[in-house]
Protein backbone atom coordinates (compact mmCIF):
# COMPACT_ATOMS: atom_id res chain seq x y z
CA UNK A 1 0.00 0.00 0.00
CA UNK A 2 3.21 2.10 0.56
CA UNK A 3 3.30 2.16 -3.12
CA UNK A 4 0.25 3.44 -3.36
CA UNK A 5 0.86 6.55 -1.37
CA UNK A 6 4.16 6.75 -3.79
CA UNK A 7 1.68 7.00 -6.71
CA UNK A 8 -0.35 9.72 -5.23
CA UNK A 9 2.13 11.65 -4.34
CA UNK A 10 3.75 11.23 -7.99
CA UNK A 11 0.38 12.31 -9.00
CA UNK A 12 0.70 15.61 -7.24
CA UNK A 13 3.76 16.36 -8.90
CA UNK A 14 2.06 16.30 -12.28
CA UNK A 15 -0.60 18.47 -10.54
CA UNK A 16 1.56 21.40 -9.43
CA UNK A 17 3.21 21.04 -12.35
CA UNK A 18 0.60 21.29 -14.81
CA UNK A 19 -1.12 24.16 -12.68
CA UNK A 20 2.65 26.50 -12.46
CA UNK A 21 2.02 25.42 -16.63
CA UNK A 22 -1.52 26.85 -16.36
CA UNK A 23 -0.46 30.15 -14.81
CA UNK A 24 2.24 30.72 -16.94
CA UNK A 25 -0.44 30.44 -19.88
CA UNK A 26 -2.29 33.12 -18.23
CA UNK A 27 0.68 35.11 -17.77
CA UNK A 28 1.12 35.11 -21.22
CA UNK A 29 -2.33 35.82 -22.47
CA UNK A 30 -2.65 38.67 -19.77
CA UNK A 31 0.41 40.24 -21.96
CA UNK A 32 -0.59 40.04 -25.01
CA UNK A 33 -0.34 43.69 -25.64
CA UNK A 34 1.93 44.24 -23.11
CA UNK A 35 4.81 46.86 -24.59
CA UNK A 36 6.62 47.69 -21.73
CA UNK A 37 9.01 45.69 -19.33
CA UNK A 38 11.09 46.13 -16.82
CA UNK A 39 14.00 44.83 -18.78
CA UNK A 40 13.30 47.03 -21.72
CA UNK A 41 11.16 46.29 -24.97
CA UNK A 42 7.63 44.52 -25.49
CA UNK A 43 6.79 41.32 -23.46
CA UNK A 44 8.24 38.21 -24.40
CA UNK A 45 6.18 34.62 -24.23
CA UNK A 46 7.33 32.38 -21.45
CA UNK A 47 7.20 28.70 -21.36
CA UNK A 48 8.00 25.92 -19.22
CA UNK A 49 10.47 23.49 -19.43
CA UNK A 50 9.46 19.56 -17.50
CA UNK A 51 12.21 17.77 -16.15
CA UNK A 52 11.39 13.81 -14.78
CA UNK A 53 13.12 13.43 -11.65
CA UNK A 54 13.09 9.86 -9.64
CA UNK A 55 10.16 9.63 -7.19
CA UNK A 56 12.58 8.82 -4.12
CA UNK A 57 16.35 8.03 -3.57
CA UNK A 58 14.99 4.74 -2.28
CA UNK A 59 14.21 3.79 -5.48
CA UNK A 60 16.67 4.82 -7.52
CA UNK A 61 19.41 2.28 -4.97
CA UNK A 62 16.20 -0.44 -5.43
CA UNK A 63 17.02 -0.30 -9.04
CA UNK A 64 20.25 1.01 -10.56
CA UNK A 65 19.75 -0.43 -13.83
CA UNK A 66 16.45 -0.40 -14.29
CA UNK A 67 14.23 2.43 -15.03
CA UNK A 68 12.28 3.93 -11.88
CA UNK A 69 8.98 5.58 -11.60
CA UNK A 70 9.70 9.54 -11.83
CA UNK A 71 7.86 12.49 -10.72
CA UNK A 72 7.52 15.53 -12.81
CA UNK A 73 9.47 18.83 -12.03
CA UNK A 74 9.39 22.37 -13.16
CA UNK A 75 12.88 23.12 -13.84
CA UNK A 76 12.85 26.57 -15.75
CA UNK A 77 10.52 28.64 -16.90
CA UNK A 78 12.21 30.08 -20.11
CA UNK A 79 11.94 33.35 -22.31
CA UNK A 80 10.53 32.34 -25.95
CA UNK A 81 13.25 33.64 -28.42
CA UNK A 82 10.67 33.83 -31.50
CA UNK A 83 11.06 37.21 -33.47
CA UNK A 84 8.38 40.08 -32.00
CA UNK A 85 5.67 40.86 -34.26
CA UNK A 86 5.45 44.51 -35.82
CA UNK A 87 2.50 45.84 -36.27
CA UNK A 88 1.94 49.33 -38.09
CA UNK A 89 -0.39 51.63 -35.84
CA UNK A 90 1.76 55.41 -35.73
CA UNK A 91 -0.50 56.87 -33.44
CA UNK A 92 0.72 54.09 -30.56
CA UNK A 93 3.05 56.00 -27.70
CA UNK A 94 5.96 53.43 -28.31
CA UNK A 95 5.89 53.26 -32.04
CA UNK A 96 9.31 54.11 -34.18
CA UNK A 97 9.73 56.93 -36.69
CA UNK A 98 8.08 54.37 -39.23
CA UNK A 99 5.23 53.87 -37.17
CA UNK A 100 5.79 50.25 -36.37
CA UNK A 101 5.21 48.60 -32.68
CA UNK A 102 7.03 45.98 -31.54
CA UNK A 103 4.35 43.58 -29.82
CA UNK A 104 4.94 40.62 -27.39
CA UNK A 105 6.00 37.55 -29.57
CA UNK A 106 2.47 35.65 -28.19
CA UNK A 107 0.07 33.59 -30.41
CA UNK A 108 -3.28 33.69 -29.08
CA UNK A 109 -4.27 30.18 -30.09
CA UNK A 110 -1.11 28.34 -29.24
CA UNK A 111 -2.06 29.74 -25.47
CA UNK A 112 -5.43 28.46 -26.05
CA UNK A 113 -4.15 25.06 -26.99
CA UNK A 114 -1.36 24.99 -24.50
CA UNK A 115 -4.13 25.54 -21.98
CA UNK A 116 -6.25 23.06 -23.21
CA UNK A 117 -3.53 20.40 -23.21
CA UNK A 118 -2.60 21.55 -19.49
CA UNK A 119 -5.99 21.23 -18.11
CA UNK A 120 -6.30 17.83 -19.60
CA UNK A 121 -2.88 16.58 -18.50
CA UNK A 122 -4.23 17.89 -14.81
CA UNK A 123 -7.11 16.05 -14.96
CA UNK A 124 -6.12 12.70 -16.11
CA UNK A 125 -3.78 12.95 -12.61
CA UNK A 126 -6.64 14.15 -10.79
CA UNK A 127 -8.43 10.71 -12.06
CA UNK A 128 -5.21 8.44 -10.99
CA UNK A 129 -5.20 9.77 -7.55
CA UNK A 130 -9.01 8.86 -7.36
CA UNK A 131 -8.23 5.67 -8.15
CA UNK A 132 -5.22 5.10 -6.30
CA UNK A 133 -7.10 6.31 -3.15
CA UNK A 134 -10.30 3.67 -4.07
CA UNK A 135 -7.75 1.13 -4.17
CA UNK A 136 -6.45 2.45 -0.66
CA UNK A 137 -10.12 2.30 1.01
CA UNK A 138 -9.97 -1.36 -0.72
CA UNK A 139 -7.22 -2.75 0.77
CA UNK A 140 -8.59 -1.19 4.18
CA UNK A 141 -11.82 -3.49 4.08
CA UNK A 142 -9.20 -6.36 4.95
CA UNK A 143 -8.80 -5.24 8.12
CA UNK A 144 -12.65 -4.88 8.69
CA UNK B 1 -4.31 -27.22 8.09
CA UNK B 2 -0.76 -27.02 7.52
CA UNK B 3 -1.73 -24.16 5.04
CA UNK B 4 -3.83 -22.01 7.09
CA UNK B 5 -2.73 -18.67 6.34
CA UNK B 6 -0.78 -19.88 3.58
CA UNK B 7 -0.42 -19.55 -0.36
CA UNK B 8 -3.60 -18.44 -1.68
CA UNK B 9 -3.25 -14.83 0.66
CA UNK B 10 0.61 -14.59 0.25
CA UNK B 11 0.22 -15.14 -4.24
CA UNK B 12 -2.19 -12.70 -3.20
CA UNK B 13 -0.50 -9.99 -1.04
CA UNK B 14 2.92 -10.16 -3.40
CA UNK B 15 -0.31 -9.66 -6.97
CA UNK B 16 -1.82 -6.61 -4.65
CA UNK B 17 2.72 -5.33 -3.88
CA UNK B 18 2.43 -5.83 -7.94
CA UNK B 19 -0.53 -4.39 -8.97
CA UNK B 20 0.50 -1.17 -6.25
CA UNK B 21 3.63 -0.87 -8.11
CA UNK B 22 2.34 -1.01 -11.63
CA UNK B 23 -0.14 1.88 -10.48
CA UNK B 24 3.04 3.77 -9.67
CA UNK B 25 4.62 3.39 -12.92
CA UNK B 26 1.42 4.65 -14.50
CA UNK B 27 0.90 7.48 -12.26
CA UNK B 28 4.71 8.23 -12.96
CA UNK B 29 4.13 8.13 -16.97
CA UNK B 30 0.88 10.42 -16.55
CA UNK B 31 2.64 12.80 -14.67
CA UNK B 32 5.11 12.64 -17.38
CA UNK B 33 2.88 13.46 -20.49
CA UNK B 34 4.52 16.61 -21.09
CA UNK B 35 7.75 16.26 -20.45
CA UNK B 36 9.99 16.04 -23.36
CA UNK B 37 12.19 12.51 -23.79
CA UNK B 38 10.31 10.46 -21.42
CA UNK B 39 9.70 7.27 -22.21
CA UNK B 40 6.49 5.14 -20.38
CA UNK B 41 7.66 2.52 -18.45
CA UNK B 42 5.54 -0.73 -17.08
CA UNK B 43 6.27 -4.22 -14.83
CA UNK B 44 6.23 -7.53 -16.34
CA UNK B 45 3.35 -8.04 -14.62
CA UNK B 46 2.13 -11.61 -15.53
CA UNK B 47 5.13 -13.35 -15.91
CA UNK B 48 6.03 -12.42 -12.37
CA UNK B 49 3.07 -13.83 -10.90
CA UNK B 50 3.25 -16.99 -12.70
CA UNK B 51 7.04 -17.05 -11.03
CA UNK B 52 5.65 -16.70 -7.63
CA UNK B 53 2.44 -18.90 -8.12
CA UNK B 54 5.32 -21.69 -9.50
CA UNK B 55 7.55 -20.85 -6.05
CA UNK B 56 4.84 -21.44 -3.83
CA UNK B 57 4.18 -24.70 -5.26
CA UNK B 58 8.07 -25.96 -5.20
CA UNK B 59 10.94 -24.75 -3.02
CA UNK B 60 13.30 -23.37 -5.36
CA UNK B 61 15.71 -21.86 -2.75
CA UNK B 62 19.18 -21.55 -3.56
CA UNK B 63 21.00 -24.27 -2.09
CA UNK B 64 24.35 -23.53 0.28
CA UNK B 65 26.78 -25.32 1.81
CA UNK B 66 28.06 -23.53 4.49
CA UNK B 67 25.07 -22.14 6.60
CA UNK B 68 26.93 -18.43 6.59
CA UNK B 69 26.45 -18.44 3.20
CA UNK B 70 24.01 -15.47 2.46
CA UNK B 71 21.06 -16.95 0.66
CA UNK B 72 19.69 -14.55 -1.78
CA UNK B 73 15.44 -14.46 -0.79
CA UNK B 74 12.98 -14.04 -3.28
CA UNK B 75 15.42 -12.59 -5.07
CA UNK B 76 14.41 -13.52 -8.22
CA UNK B 77 10.64 -12.31 -7.78
CA UNK B 78 11.62 -8.82 -7.54
CA UNK B 79 9.88 -6.43 -10.24
CA UNK B 80 11.00 -6.23 -13.14
CA UNK B 81 10.48 -2.48 -14.51
CA UNK B 82 10.51 -2.11 -18.28
CA UNK B 83 10.89 0.62 -20.72
CA UNK B 84 7.25 0.31 -22.66
CA UNK B 85 9.28 1.00 -26.37
CA UNK B 86 6.10 2.64 -27.79
CA UNK B 87 6.98 4.17 -30.87
CA UNK B 88 7.15 7.40 -30.30
CA UNK B 89 4.62 9.62 -32.49
CA UNK B 90 5.58 13.30 -31.23
CA UNK B 91 8.85 15.67 -32.05
CA UNK B 92 9.53 15.69 -28.07
CA UNK B 93 10.39 11.92 -28.51
CA UNK B 94 8.30 11.64 -25.82
CA UNK B 95 6.27 8.20 -26.01
CA UNK B 96 3.41 8.08 -23.32
CA UNK B 97 -0.13 7.25 -24.55
CA UNK B 98 -2.58 8.46 -22.36
CA UNK B 99 -5.33 6.45 -23.23
CA UNK B 100 -3.38 3.36 -23.08
CA UNK B 101 -2.46 4.16 -19.51
CA UNK B 102 -5.55 5.59 -18.35
CA UNK B 103 -7.24 2.15 -19.31
CA UNK B 104 -4.59 -0.34 -18.19
CA UNK B 105 -4.94 1.92 -14.90
CA UNK B 106 -8.63 1.13 -14.36
CA UNK B 107 -7.50 -2.34 -15.30
CA UNK B 108 -4.80 -2.21 -12.33
CA UNK B 109 -7.64 -0.90 -9.98
CA UNK B 110 -10.41 -3.37 -11.05
CA UNK B 111 -7.50 -6.27 -10.40
CA UNK B 112 -6.85 -4.90 -7.21
CA UNK B 113 -10.25 -4.72 -6.27
CA UNK B 114 -11.06 -8.33 -7.29
CA UNK B 115 -7.99 -9.65 -5.39
CA UNK B 116 -8.89 -7.81 -1.86
CA UNK B 117 -11.72 -9.36 -2.31
CA UNK B 118 -10.53 -12.21 -2.61
CA UNK B 119 -8.54 -11.89 0.44
CA UNK B 120 -11.22 -11.23 2.73
CA UNK B 121 -13.30 -14.20 1.46
CA UNK B 122 -10.53 -16.36 2.68
CA UNK B 123 -10.30 -14.35 5.63
CA UNK B 124 -13.92 -14.86 6.54
CA UNK B 125 -13.75 -18.26 5.52
CA UNK B 126 -10.67 -19.25 8.53
CA UNK B 127 -12.73 -16.63 11.17
CA UNK B 128 -15.56 -18.97 10.76
CA UNK B 129 -13.35 -21.91 11.34
CA UNK B 130 -11.50 -20.35 14.14
CA UNK B 131 -15.27 -19.59 15.81
CA UNK B 132 -15.81 -23.16 15.20
CA UNK B 133 -18.96 -22.11 12.72
CA UNK B 134 -20.62 -20.05 16.00
CA UNK B 135 -21.51 -16.41 15.59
Amino acid sequence: MGSLFNSIEISASGLSAQRTRMNVISANIANINTTRTEEGGPYRKKEVVFKAVASSKFDDLLSKSEPVPEKVEVVEIKESRTPFKLIYNPSHPDANEQGYVQMPNIELIEEMVDMLSATRAYEANVTVIGTAKSMINKALEISR
Amino acid sequence: MADLFGSPIKIGKYALDLLALRHKLIASNIANVETPGYKSRDVEFKELLNDAVDKNHQDMTLHTTHPHHIRPENSSTRPLIKLEGNSAMRNDFNDVDIDKELSKMTQTAMLYKSIVQGIIGKLSILDNVVKGGRR
